[in-house]
């Protein structure tokens, strides 16, 4: 078990979101079958007070365990590395934690991502006194109970693995290994070469932004939207997330051929990770309530115009983020293009 | 239910653990009309002011408003509703460390209203309640009559659309309680929707002023004799 302060505030988050959640859910468990909206007894009305409470109680949960995401991402990029033999940046602290740190890693963000279409239905929702999506709040705060649970289990697994004692490779030799095997040979120079990956990239986040801006001019809450914003987002993120390792990394690290997504937010290069990847977060939430927003007002007819509001407003904030992210990743090519007059291929 | 005024339905309250204060009581509170209801004390007045105020909420039962259940709005917009509503409380509820007019203004904080026209307003009931218009003094130096006068100001201040006044003359001269007696009959003929809670009998003597007196029980609201 490791005592590191930052390891322990991330278990103190966790187990005040924890009991939080779990006031939460004792509450809603027992809303749910009692929950008569044309009553007006005593029994419906603590159903009504309570779910309101439980909207205060997810929202601190969300908050809390997003701290904990992020105290998470700074300890393994940047804190921990000093503690596992042989780590140089996360993806050595990784290594050391085994599976379950990707894991925690990957389950928490699943959390993340789904209180935060919850707290997009409470938002529509509470655009109206009447509550018309009460029950669909309380489900959706409790469908997150099995990735909060993996999350936690994870991290029990994963943080006592940092005291480890057996060297780890640097993220350098994993990477040329992996080369070696030739997964990440085939995705940058088979498939798409540094540059088109680059290219892509600044190509996907150019279609995200126009697409942002129609979504935040329009609000359109039509059949088309939903489709069009899915298969735009998995494009974005795919062109996205290769763009970085493959396309902008060279530039970043000023060398050819190390694809880690770790070292970006090592402060020896200026912590850009914690921008890209920031802002990759966001576009992916606010695309997220977008769709979360279209649903419901194609749902719900009475909540078209909070829910096409909600939808303009997760458009707006697309566009920006992702013409921000543009800005970013495009910003070291331009400033080594301009320096040296050529490009790292 | 699209009635205007105030309304309860099938209204209750109880603390947890003990018999209800108020149980099952239907009434109606028309615009354009004082009411004012009198009972012993501990029958639950301030109890139904503060359920018709949106400050407590029923444990069963609803308050309408114009026509909409506010009783069971979640806070925020319960919260935004209350802005129509001007309370004087029991106890006044002021803030000690404030001047007249800061504590009279305090209401319109979350309104869009201009400020000059505000401070005229404010000193022409400060005025019309025979405290000095400026309101400049510290509210501690007033006496408790006067404090009380404050109170009301400021339930009145924002011309709200339900005016709910609890015991407002239990510390009002025959001069205080005329001057109050005025007001309410301005704010009633203003389409405001009036309710006062008191034992006074100078106000249960009142013939001109209120349209309804009733008497609160438990489960119901009669017709006071």
């Amino acid at each position: 078990m490791t005592w590191h302060p930052v390891a322990l505030a991330i278990w103190l988050l966790d187990i005040t979101a924890w009991l939080i959640y779990m006031g939460a859910a004792w509450r809603l468990l027992r809303i749910l079958p009692n929950w008569r909206p044309l009553s007006l007894d005593a029994r419906q009305l603590w159903c009504e007070r309570a779910l309101e409470l439980t909207r205060y109680q997810g929202r601190w949960v969300l908050l809390l365990l997003a701290a904990a995401y992020v105290l998470l991402v700074i300890g393994i990029s940047n804190l921990w590395p000093s503690l596992v033999p042989g780590a140089m940046c996360g993806t050595g602290v990784l290594q050391a934690m085994g599976a379950p740190g990707a894991r925690t890693l990957l389950y928490w963000a699943l959390t993340l991502g789904m209180l935060y279409v919850w707290l997009v239905v409470v938002q529509i929702d509470g655009r109206r006194p009447e509550g018309w999506l009460s029950l669909l709040q309380a489900r959706l705060l409790l469908m997150a109970s099995p990735f909060m649970v993996l999350g936690s289990w994870s991290l029990a697994q994963a943080l006592p693995a940092l005291t480890t004692e057996v060297p780890v490779s640097c993220c350098a030799v994993v990477y040329d290994q992996a080369g070696g095997q030739g997964w990440v040979t085939a995705w940058t120079t088979d498939f798409l070469s540094s540059r088109a990956w680059f290219w892509s990239c600044m190509a996907a986040s150019g279609a995200m932004t126009a697409w942002g801006g129609l979504q935040g001019w329009s609000g359109r809450i039509g059949k088309g939207v939903i489709a069009i914003s899915a298969g735009l987002l998995l494009l974005w993120l795919v062109a996205a997330l290769n763009g970085l390792r493959f396309g902008i990394a060279p530039y970043v690290y000023e060398v050819l051929g190390h694809p880690c997504p770790w070292c970006f937010f090592l402060t020896a290069h200026h912590a850009v990770g914690f921008v890209f990847y920031g802002l990759v977060a966001v576009v992916m939430c606010e695309a997220l309530a977008g769709l979360v927003a279209v649903s419901v007002g194609r749902h719900y007819a009475v909540l078209a115009r909070d829910a096409r509001r909600r939808s303009q407003c997760a458009g707006r904030r697309v566009m920006w983020s992702s013409l921000l992210f543009w800005a970013s990743t495009a910003a070291p090519v331009v400033f080594w293009r301009v320096r040296f007059g050529g490009w790292i291929d | 239910m699209h009635l205007s005024g105030l309304a309860c339905h099938q209204l209750g309250f109880a603390r947890p653990g003990r018999k209800p204060v108020i149980d099952m009581l239907q009434a109606r509170f028309a615009p354009g009309q004082a009411t004012l209801i009198s009972a012993p004390t501990g029958t639950g007045k301030s109890t139904l002011l503060h359920l018709l105020g949106g400050l407590l909420r029923p444990t069963s039962g609803e308050v309408w408003a114009d026509g909409q259940a506010v009783s069971r709005w979640p806070a925020p917009h319960r919260d935004r509703w209350r802005r129509q509503v001007g309370m004087v409380f029991q106890h006044l509820n002021l803030v000690p460390d404030l001047s007249v007019m800061d504590n009279v203004l305090l209401p319109c904080i979350p309104t869009a209203s201009s400020y000059t026209a505000l401070i005229h307003r404010a000193g022409a009931l400060l005025k019309q309640l025979d405290l000095p218009a400026a309101g400049r003094e510290p509210l501690q130096t007033l006496s408790g009559g006067e404090r009380q006068r404050v109170a009301i100001v400021r339930a009145l201040i924002t011309r709200p659309r339900f005016l709910l006044m609890d015991e407002p003359t239990s510390f009002q001269d025959d001069d205080g309680t005329a001057n109050l007696l005025i007001l309410l009959a301005e704010a009633a003929a203003d389409d405001a929707c009036v309710v006062v809670c008191s034992h006074d009998v100078r106000l249960r003597d009142e013939t001109r002023i209120f349209g309804q007196k009733l008497c609160l029980h438990p489960s119901s609201l009669e017709p006071d004799p």
